[in-house]
């Protein structure tokens, strides 16, 4: 899954810089970063190559300090880091594919919106008036076309976050790092950013994206690190990961009018090994392989011939998976 | 519309929100055209069902749907063990107290906190300075002991109860330049702009605490600390006075009227530094500002009317220093020859101006502060 | 509190010169807890600074806790809780004075304003920190010491601008449940403004929208969500092949990656689904009746003003050749 760090990019300044092909879009190896005595990210390597990852973890559990290591905003204290195969530190080219929506609440408060996106682009090295028609289409996107030209200062929370959306977008980057893109705005806004950033995810755009909010990231992606206490946790596909802690019990929670009968039919399975009835007209069906017993599940309920309304796993979230893996060492 | 009967709700949502317009003017509700009767069905009917564009997506619908996922754990999971608490909410039915009792917490708020913990933070400098300044004003009483002590007559007059020196207690240059704006620049420096700063004025806005008590008590608080201070080593030295020389009732007749003219101009002095220092600091964030801005006023304005009394010989200018025009109404209250050339009622009208000046903003500036942080 | 409504208005109209912030809000709301919504820059924080009395309204008036909005505001605030949105703590001072003296400046004498302080900081979980200055605590800490300062009096009304914003899960929860609990076990009213749908719709059982300073929808939750007749199924291993064979069977699919909407015609489409599960060898891993959320409804007439959610195409749609060359421009540069 990882692949070997020092056969992708050399890392030497290159006059025309082009992506290393087949090297993942991050590449984190190994990577220690100390505040004086605290750790904030202790040893960590994963590579993330295209789609959306969620970044998750408690507030001190290191995912800021991945993102401004991953941003250029911090060198790491040991280890390397590749982005598109290229060592951003010895050669900072990458960072012309790179968008960043930071956590901070500061802009330039003086700026109009739309000044603030044009001056960034131009960072980029648009024309003056590429840089503008650019910016004024990101805005417009962002829904934010009739007060571009009011100044930051006078813009409530949601815009301001809107703005820093936008800003980062403004070069049609490769690799997008948001870091709580989706606090302050309304559901509306909300809305479209997660779209956006799902459909980006999906042309191949690599994204990282962070947010207290599970159920949100639960709706942009299911590709997720777990950092905890500055180290990796868990990274994969959420409901593989819940699959991997097979010594915790797995529930499937069937409402049907008659339990029993599906139960018999059910126990047989080598995979369940206990059934429950909790309430009348349910059924939990304990196992330790969801694949294993949701594969034959259709047929069995075909085959015992029992009315089934809805099908649940209680215990398949990201909620309960946050839970399982760093609830009890928090 | 199922159990109770909301009056509003349905109607508001059917009834046809002007689209956003720049001022829009909604018709009174009866003339709106109302689509349909208020009933859930055809609240449906009209909208084509609510179907939930949002939570299409949910949780598993990020992944293409065909394979399926990867994943790798660090560690081994512990099984979760969540916490138990048991929160109960325990009413209180106690009584508010009046106004004049919020009032006077916002001023022990202010003033305990020089002293004990758990009111109001003042910076460990601020303490700090208040001790040194008090110290230093109580320097006379120390040279008046040694004067006592060792019978020098001829250090006695220089800092014995005097005219003079009563005035120059309050107003004379070293406490006047060295120790009172120092003071007031620290403690009124912080007491409005840190609100602003931390987002505190709504902890006073959002309960029964008006602006009018509001600057009244923060007010109230700043001249009761500089007062304390003034006023203190004022009466210090005079009580020392008497009680070092052993002095009886026709000496306190004699200075007596003298030492009450003082005080007056010790009340002049700190509401004026007050008003100055609260001004600054409602049109400013943050404790540097103000502090610095007040030392500059008095500071700057002084040495400026300096420069000019050097260069052209006129000394009108002195209306606009703050320490100036105490010292000349002081001088003319305590019958001390002046050391101005214009009459003292013209300084005693540019103090009454500056109040007044300092005042309105401050009063202004309080209006608009905002409940939460700007 | 026995009074019906805690708050009633009439034609409630703010202007801030031009700009019209409130525009004939008629409010009526219940005890209970009411969920307060609208897009950024709705007249939010306006409506509840003036539930506080604290603005000087254009025209218009109205009663909270029965008292008159324009002459009893300091009335009403004695009996009001409020949370704001910001920061509003001072930084160097300890948890538990702080909130004593948010006691005292409503009125509470000091004894039992400290007795009341420890009491309130023990409901919202600062036992051990209450002795820390507030500089030291996390986002979640600070905002359980402003939930502190506000519950000090036990007030009638508790007004919460965005109390979930920036905590993370764990904190969050507690948040909801501290505040769900002042509702369910303490029968006090709560009115909370937050974006996060998921958090209004767990406390609320009412909610008020407004946007552009008008109230366009109030009521009970339940009454304003329609109720929908839709199955959402999540797959696992092949969902292409399901919806095909669900389409052969006659069933009107929607699908988004993994999550299915099929439409319910009668009981026998969960049978229905189960037979093509079975059929095609898919895991079936989710199947409920689908209920829209408060999220839902929100976009719903949010979308009848005149305003949609977004995707990517308005995005890349207008994707311009200056762009590509820039991009371009970026790579040589470097």
């Amino acid at each position: 899954m990882m692949p070997d760090i020092h056969q992708v990019g050399e890392g030497q300044p290159q006059k025309e810089w082009a992506k290393v092909p087949e090297a993942p879009a991050i590449m984190v190896d190994h990577v220690s970063k100390w505040y004086g005595q605290v750790i904030g990210l202790n040893d960590v390597s994963l590579a993330i190559r295209g789609g959306v990852t969620g970044v998750l973890g408690m507030n001190g559990a290191g995912k800021l300090t991945l993102l401004k290591i991953v941003v250029g905003r911090l060198q790491p204290s040991q280890g390397q880091i590749r982005l598109f195969g290229t060592d951003p530190f010895k050669n900072p080219a990458p960072y012309h594919r790179l968008g960043y929506v930071s956590e901070s609440e500061k802009l330039y408060d003086w700026m109009t919106g739309l000044d603030f996106v044009t001056t960034l682009a131009r960072l980029h090295g648009m024309t003056r008036d590429e840089a503008k028609e650019r910016a004024e289409h990101v805005l417009s996107f962002v829904g934010l076309a009739d007060v571009g030209n009011k100044e930051i200062g006078k813009y409530s929370k949601g815009m301001r976050q809107r703005v820093k959306i936008a800003h980062a977008l403004v070069n049609d980057p490769d690799l997008i790092v948001l870091d709580e893109p989706l606090q302050g705005c309304d559901p509306l806004a909300r809305t479209t950013i997660m779209n956006v950033i799902r459909e980006l995810g999906a042309m191949g755009k690599t994204i990282l994206v962070t947010s207290h909010i599970l159920s949100e990231i639960e709706r942009i992606t299911e590709q997720i690190v777990i950092l905890h206490n500055g180290r990796l946790l868990a990274l994969g596909n959420l409901h593989a990961i819940r699959e991997l802690l097979d010594h915790i019990p797995h529930r499937i929670l069937l409402r049907t009018p008659d339990p029993r009968e599906l139960g018999r039919t059910v126990l047989p399975h080598p995979s369940v090994y206990g059934v429950r009835f909790p309430n009348p007209g349910e059924l939990i069906i304990e196992t330790n392989s969801l694949s294993d017993v949701h594969q034959d599940l259709p047929s069995l309920i075909v085959k015992s011939g029992v009315k089934v309304t809805a099908i649940e796993n209680p215990d398949d979230n990201l909620q309960s998976l946050l839970g399982y893996l760093i609830g009890g060492r928090s | 519309m199922s159990g109770e009967n909301d009056e509003f709700g349905l109607d508001e949502l059917l009834d046809e929100v002007s689209p956003p317009q720049p001022l829009p003017e909604p018709a009174p509700p009866e003339t709106l055209p109302t689509m349909a009767a208020p009933s859930e069905a055809e609240f449906m009917g009209e909208s084509g069902a609510v179907t939930g564009k949002a939570r299409m997506e949910a949780a598993y619908g990020t992944g293409e749907g065909e394979g399926q996922g990867m994943a790798m754990v660090a560690q081994s999971a512990t099984p979760g063990s969540g916490t138990i608490f048991h929160q109960i909410y325990r009413p209180w039915r106690g009584n508010l107290n009046p106004r004049w009792v919020r009032n006077w917490s916002i001023l022990r708020h202010h003033v305990y906190g020089l002293f004990s913990k758990g009111h109001r933070p003042w910076p460990m400098t601020t303490k700090l300075v208040v001790v040194i300044v008090l110290f230093g004003s109580l320097l006379p009483i120390i040279s008046m002991s040694i004067a006592a002590l060792t019978g020098l007559d001829a250090l006695m007059t220089i800092y014995g109860v005097s005219r003079a020196n009563l005035w120059g207690h309050i107003l004379g240059t070293f406490h006047n330049t060295c120790c009172w704006p120092l003071l007031t620049a620290l403690i009124v420096g912080g007491l409005i702009s840190e609100d602003r700063q931390f987002g505190t004025s709504a902890i006073y806005f959002s309960r029964p605490v008006t602006r009018t008590d509001y600057t009244l008590m923060k007010y109230i608080s700043a001249a009761l600390i500089l007062s304390m201070i003034i006023v203190l080593s004022y009466c210090a030295y005079y009580a020392a006075a008497i009680i070092l020389n052993n002095e009886g009732w026709a000496y306190l007749l004699d200075t007596l009227p003298f030492f009450l003219v003082g005080l007056v101009v010790a009340f002049m002095l700190f509401v004026t530094f007050t008003s100055i220092g609260l001004a600054l600091s409602s049109i400013s964030t943050g404790r540097f500002f103000p502090a610095v801005a007040f030392l500059g006023i008095i500071f700057g304005s002084r040495i400026l009317a300096f420069l000019i009394k050097l260069l052209f010989s006129e000394d009108t200018l002195y209306l606009i220093s703050p320490y100036d025009n105490l010292a000349h109404v002081g001088q003319w209250m305590m019958g001390l020859n002046t050391t101005y050339e214009f009459p003292a009622a013209w300084s005693f009208v540019a103090l009454l101006l500056m109040n007044g000046v300092s005042l309105y903003i401050l009063i202004s500036r309080v209006n608009s502060l905002e409940v939460t942080r700007e | 509190m026995t009074e019906e409504w805690i708050i009633e208005t009439h034609d409630l109209v703010k202007k801030y010169g031009e700009h019209l912030a409130l525009d004939k809000v008629n409010l009526a709301v219940r005890p209970g807890a009411t969920g307060l919504l609208g897009p950024n820059g709705a007249g939010k924080s306006t409506l509840l600074k003036t539930i506080l009395g604290l603005i000087a309204l254009t025209s218009g008036g109205g009663k909270v806790l029965g008292h008159d909005i324009a002459t009893e505001g300091a009335k009403i605030r004695q009996r009001i809780g409020y949370m704001p949105e910001y920061d509003c703590l001072i930084p160097d001072m300890e948890a538990i004075h702080q909130v004593r003296y948010a006691g005292e400046l409503l009125g509470m004498n000091s004894s039992s304003a400290v007795q009341r302080a420890h009491e309130v900081l023990e409901y919202v979980g600062l036992r051990d920190q209450r002795y820390r200055a507030v500089s030291t605590f996390s986002t979640g800490m600070e905002q359980a010491t402003k939930l502190a300062c506000s519950l000090i009096h036990d007030p009638d009304l508790l007004l919460c601008d965005e109390p979930t914003n920036g905590l993370d899960a764990s904190a969050r929860g507690f948040m909801l449940d501290t505040l769900f609990q002042v509702v369910k076990q303490g029968g006090r009213s709560i009115i909370m403004s937050s974006h996060l749908m998921d958090d209004v719709e767990r406390i609320c059982d009412r909610m008020l929208m407004i946007h552009k300073g008008q109230v366009i929808a109030q009521g009970r939750i339940e009454d304003l969500k329609a109720i929908d007749r839709e199955i959402e199924i999540s797959v696992w291993g092949g969902a292409s092949k399901i919806e095909e064979k669900l389409k052969d069977m006659g069933q009107s699919v929607r699908r988004t990656g993994r999550v299915m909407r099929i439409t319910r015609i009668d009981d026998s489409t969960y049978g229905t689904i189960i037979q093509a599960a079975a059929e095609s060898g898919v895991q079936i891993r989710k199947m409920e009746d689908y209920e829209p959320s408060l999220e839902d409804l929100f976009i719903v007439i949010m979308d009848r003003l005149g305003y949609s959610v977004k995707s990517s195409r308005d995005l890349l749609g207008g994707e311009t050749p200056a762009m590509d060359q820039a991009a371009q421009l970026g790579r040589k540069v470097a």
